[in-house]
């Protein structure tokens, strides 16, 4: 009996294997799976009115991978005020979608595991919103992209490597969503793919015009904090800074993607043992 | 073989069921996410959006109600101490200096910033204090329509540790069917150029 039973063991162990396999490749797809993010402190690299030990960030979850064509299609499909042909001028501007070959055709410039660009920040939000999550703050998304300790232990390794890519060329298709580096939280893709919207984008309270000051303009800006402390050091979060600066909410960019986060529910924390 | 496929068929499905149910397939329920709103509004027009803002008498208004009215728009937040109070101050000088006919159809519109601490009541005691009259609104929304909101005008703010607001000083003009047609960026404005705006927006929306 024990002798038959052995090879059967193996088979089922082949089988889930084989099905958890599969599995991972169906959330790469899908970009669904989510991570912890544990709580943590954001310091933001203008930091006025903010105290030197940071922006507290509260544990949350966040989408392992960012947000696909397929998965973008399902949502569009679902959501037809959300095609492109339908979309208010007011929500996405003209570039919205423009890789898809049509309204609910991806075609060849928009791989189905290729992360979503030319979204608007209204369409990043209402796919959040209809995953049950919302798009991540800047505290929220900068807090886990600078997790890669384990990975780099050298800081600035990661940061050449980040600065690289925002100097390498932009692909005319963008590659698959998951192979890139990982964070210690396991988190895929935030640096090296896309860049991703966050929920506070417009949180930015400087002038587009600001050569060697980065202070508020008095008359742009009701702006009650103390002087500005920046820290140049890290380059690549002043380019994520200064593109976010940049942008308006209707904006569809080749290059700008979004990924989901969302509340860790009130009953999980409870059960808890403290 | 067969025998264990049906085994494991059950236990595949289950691990297969997030990535399944992992992309959304329909909208939120209780805020429709997208635009919706009559297909007669210009594509440009704000109130493709919807949002629930409720005002300092304690009424729920769709800012699609205000369609018809030309509307003047700014946002900030009650406990501003810097340059709220001037935002409200130059619109009641705009409104001051419209030409009487057109006044009945300019509406003049606060939109918070803080709704931790701008409670109905605490809007009603604004406009007590600032004396403003049944042409204004003080409105109040959650978070993530005030963000909306912003977004669509461009205002950028921030909340800081202590609970105040940095944030622009922007003024807007919406023509009748919300569509924007003028923005003061910064304090004090050019109250000229923003009454000639809001009373060509009146004009051509009273013919």
């Amino acid at each position: 009996m024990p002798r038959t039973n052995t090879p059967r063991a193996i088979l089922l162990l082949a089988a889930l294997l084989g099905a958890m396999a599969s599995v991972v490749r169906a959330q790469r797809a899908t970009g669904a799976l989510y991570q912890h993010i544990a709580a943590g402190r954001y310091r933001p690299i203008f930091a006025a009115g903010v105290s030197d030990s940071g922006v507290a960030v509260r544990t949350f979850l966040l989408a392992t991978l960012p947000v696909t064509n397929a998965d973008y299609l399902r949502f569009v499909t679902a959501n037809p005020e959300w095609k492109r042909s339908k979309v208010a001028r007011v929500a996405a501007d003209s570039s919205y979608l423009r890789h898809w070959s049509g309204d609910e055709t991806l075609g060849p410039t928009a791989p189905p595991t290729a992360p979503v660009v030319n979204v608007s920040w209204f369409a990043a939000s209402a796919y959040a919103r209809a995953a049950g999550g919302r798009l991540p703050s800047t505290a929220e998304w900068e807090l886990a992209a600078s997790r890669f300790r384990r990975t780099f232990a050298n800081a600035d390794v990661l940061s050449a490597r980040v600065l690289a890519w925002n100097g390498g060329a932009t692909p005319r298709t963008q590659p698959a969503v998951g192979l890139g580096i990982v964070s210690d939280d396991g988190v895929g893709d935030l640096h090296g793919l896309v860049w991703e919207w966050v929920d506070d984008f417009n949180a930015v309270v400087t002038s587009g015009e600001s050569r060697g000051d980065s202070g508020p303009d008095a008359g742009l800006f009701c702006a009650g904090g103390a002087a500005l402390s920046a820290d140049p050091s890290n380059y690549a979060s002043f380019m994520r800074y200064a593109l976010r600066g940049s942008l308006r909410g209707s904006y569809s960019l080749s290059t700008l993607g979004f990924r989901v986060a969302r509340d860790i529910d009130a009953a999980t924390t409870k059960r808890r043992p403290r | 073989m067969t025998s264990l496929v049906k085994r494991c068929l059950p236990l595949m499905t289950l691990l297969m069921l997030p990535a399944l149910i992992a992309a959304p397939t329909r909208s939120a329920a209780q805020t429709p996410p997208g635009p919706a709103a009559p297909a007669s509004l210009p594509a440009a027009s704000l109130y493709m959006l919807r949002a629930s803002w409720t005002s300092h008498q304690g009424r729920t208004i769709d800012l699609l109600s205000l369609r018809g009215e030309v509307v003047v728009l700014a946002m900030a937040y009650t406990s501003c101490t810097m340059t709220c109070p001037l935002i409200t101050r130059e619109m009641l000088a705009v409104q001051k200096a419209l030409p009487p006919d057109l006044r009945a159809n300019v509406r003049f519109v606060l939109a918070s910033f803080d709704p931790a601490r701008d409670s109905v009541a605490v809007l009603r005691a604004h406009a007590d204090k600032m004396a403003l009259d049944a042409r204004w609104l003080v409105l109040r929304a959650p978070a993530a329509d005030v963000r909306q909101l912003a977004v669509l005008l461009g205002v950028r703010y921030r909340q800081l540790p202590n609970g105040d607001f940095d944030h622009s000083n922007i003024i807007s003009v919406l023509d009748g069917d919300g569509v924007l047609r003028f923005q003061s960026p910064q304090i004090p404005a050019d109250r000229p150029a923003l009454v000639r705006a809001v009373t060509a927006a009146a004009r051509s929306s009273k013919r």
